[in-house]
């Protein structure tokens, strides 16, 4: 599933995937990959993201719906 | 000793742990042809054809099974119990006994010599194949109460 919130948060700060590979230290395929859904973060990536775009954990890679199925 | 630089971020580093597998089943099963091919190849001293092959996948093997049962791994698929393992140790010892069978027929020529070399070669396979699985199951379970009872910290 694409991360559409990480995508617009980086685009509302007018940053590149690249400005924001750099900012957290990984390459930009990295970054175009977790945009696109292909690619699962591990915890420390994510803090990372959040840090550089001045988010929470919640605001970026939290998905409602999930939640609700698994609450099912 | 100081730490080589990685410059791999955490996404390519898992892309290449992946291709680093591949590529050790490819190098593993590529040794094993090239074992059965000089098999065909040489009738006469063909430890001495083989030898640095076979050195090779042992160690290899030795290697991987050592370091998976060390961190409490047994298989993806298979299920570690005495039964899997005597399937196990079955189906492999099956189809290399065919394989060295049709091996021996094609050096001698000789069906008979060939079906019993066949036979002999699968009890013996089969036997020592279900032992090795056996004391390792042992081993990898003795390991894996350790890792569980690890304490939290």
């Amino acid at each position: 599933m694409k991360n559409l919130k990480l995508k617009s948060a980086r685009a509302a700060l007018d940053m590149s995937q690249q400005d924001l590979a750099e900012a957290v230290g990984v390459s930009r395929q990295t970054i175009n990959a977790i945009e696109k859904g292909d690619y699962n973060p591990t915890i420390r990536l994510c803090r990372a993201i959040c840090r550089a775009l001045g988010k929470t954990l919640n605001d970026l890679f939290w998905e409602e719906e999930d939640y609700e199925e698994n609450e099912k | 000793m100081r730490k080589m630089k990685n410059n791999l971020d955490e996404m390519q580093e898992m892309n290449a742990l992946k291709i680093a597998e591949r590529s050790f089943w490819i190098m593993f099963f590529g040794l094993v042809i090239a074992i059965l091919v000089q098999n065909l190849l040489y009738r006469e001293n063909l430890l001495r054809y083989v030898a640095g092959e076979m050195i090779i996948l042992c160690a290899g093997g030795a290697y991987q099974v050592a370091a998976n049962i060390r961190k409490g791994i047994w298989s993806r698929t298979i299920k570690a119990t005495a039964k899997s393992n005597f399937v196990v140790s079955f189906i492999c010892s099956a189809i290399f006994s065919v394989m060295f069978g049709v091996i021996n027929y094609m050096r001698f020529g000789e069906g008979e010599i060939a079906l019993k070399s066949a036979v002999v070669f699968f009890g013996f396979i089969f036997i020592l194949c279900y032992i090795v699985l056996s004391v390792m199951l042992i081993v990898w379970k003795k390991k894996n109460r350790e890792l569980e009872e690890d304490e939290e910290e």
